[in-house]
């Protein structure tokens, strides 16, 4: 495969990483747990960590921890509710395909590479420590795969 | 934080029977805490897919991450996007913002040069909001007008303990309102033809605006506010510490 030429204009390179960012902890969450990817049939909904919300839902504050569901049906507005001010918004201001690129899928769907869209999407706020995200985490799982969803393509800002 | 944050999501998802894949901002951040499937990607925070309005290198990330569900496992399976990165052409020559605010005056008040700003950049404001269909600069519900007044009267000696909006907490409030006059401006500027990097539109948002010094001078002031949320918001939210730093290195 070529490979891909992007333009992009400020990099996250690693040596581009800020001391604040490496020194931040992670919590150690045990083994790596692995469910066989279907070969086929792949459904795929994104769940973002980017605090978004579609209008009139309730906007993101300190330590949330939970999510919210955005509606691939319903033409509401997609808003960026995160607390933190410290990753650039004008992409996402600009093309919202950037946080959450549904449209993209939705051309994997068209041509064949994906099963499907999953009709919901999720979105948690990623300021929290990523272990008070677990009770809803595990609850969202079993809502996914009520819905038939089978892949999750976890995107951050 | 948000690289952490899908990091942890992926391990609670596929412990669960969701098979996971991680776009991956912070490369430390994956290497740490091993999800099952990661593809770290060489954009900037905020922009996870790369640059708007490019619709092909954005399947090209995504190509790239779906082919990560073929590995056999076990996991942690971490990739990097193999990518030919070309600096913008943007980035070329210094960039200017071509709406010109005017000089600060004695007889105009931070919150008269903002009004200013506002009226200057609303032609582009409304053109963004024509092309795009949607704004980003209205979540709070207060008219911009109002809500530039009103923000500007926590530098003052009436600082406002209520919010304007009922059932909403006076911190929301502040937290939206903050987060709609930046999302103005920065629509406003980048429906431009001739719209700078995200540097450079930021910079030009923090160093050259009212509305930036607004901000600069309530994360200094609001320190002290009575209403804990407040200040929380004025210590970590209003700034970016990118800008912070910036400022600490440049003399003023």
């Amino acid at each position: 495969m070529n490979r891909p030429t992007i333009t992009y204009n400020a990099p996250m390179r690693e040596e581009d990483v800020s001391e604040h960012l490496i020194n931040t902890p992670c919590p150690d969450l045990g083994p790596t747990p692995w469910a066989p990817p279907p070969t086929v049939g792949r459904r795929v909904a994104i769940v973002s960590t980017a605090g978004l919300m579609q209008r009139g839902d309730r906007p993101f504050g300190f330590g949330a921890a939970d999510y919210r569901i955005i509606d691939r049906d319903d033409p509401a507005d997609l808003l960026m509710t995160h607390i933190s001010t410290n990753f650039d918004r004008t992409g996402f201001l600009q093309d919202h395909e950037v946080v959450f690129p549904l449209q993209r899928l939705q051309e994997f769907a068209e041509s064949g590479e994906i099963e499907g869209v999953a009709r919901y999407h999720y979105s948690f706020m990623g300021a929290t420590e990523p272990a008070q995200f677990e009770p809803a985490a595990r609850q969202l799982a079993g809502a996914m795969q009520g819905e038939g969803t089978n892949i999750a393509l976890l995107v951050p800002v | 934080m948000c690289t952490r944050a899908v990091s942890g999501l992926a391990h609670f998802l596929e412990s669960e029977g969701i098979a996971t894949i991680v776009l991956g901002l912070v490369p430390h951040h994956v290497r740490a805490m091993q999800p099952p499937r990661a593809l770290l990607v060489p954009f900037e925070l905020g922009r996870p897919l790369g640059a708007p309005h490019d619709p092909t290198a954005q399947r090209e990330v995504l190509t790239a991450a779906f082919a990560l569900l073929d590995h056999s496992g076990p996991g942690p399976v971490i990739k990097t996007f193999d990518t030919e990165v070309t600096p913008s052409a943007i980035n070329a020559e210094p960039w200017a913002c071509p709406v010109s605010f005017p000089a600060p005056t004695k007889d105009y008040t931070l919150a008269d040069r903002i009004s200013e700003e506002v009226r200057l950049l609303q032609p582009w404001f409304e053109l963004g909001y024509r092309q795009r269909g949607h704004t980003a600069a209205d979540v709070s519900g207060i008219d911009i007008e109002v809500l530039l007044q009103w923000l500007a009267r926590f530098l003052g000696d009436s600082v406002p303990t209520e919010s304007p909006v009922p059932g909403r907490s006076l911190a929301e409030s502040f937290k939206l309102g903050v987060e709609d006059l930046k999302a103005f401006y920065l629509e406003s500027i980048t429906t431009q033809p001739s719209t700078g990097s995200s540097v450079d539109v930021n910079s030009w948002f923090w160093e050259e605006t009212a509305a930036g010094e607004l901000l600069w001078q309530l994360r200094g002031k609001l320190r002290e506010h009575l209403d804990d949320a407040i200040r929380l918001h004025a210590q970590f939210t209003l700034v970016p510490t990118t800008e912070v730093a910036r400022r600490k290195m440049v003399p003023q």
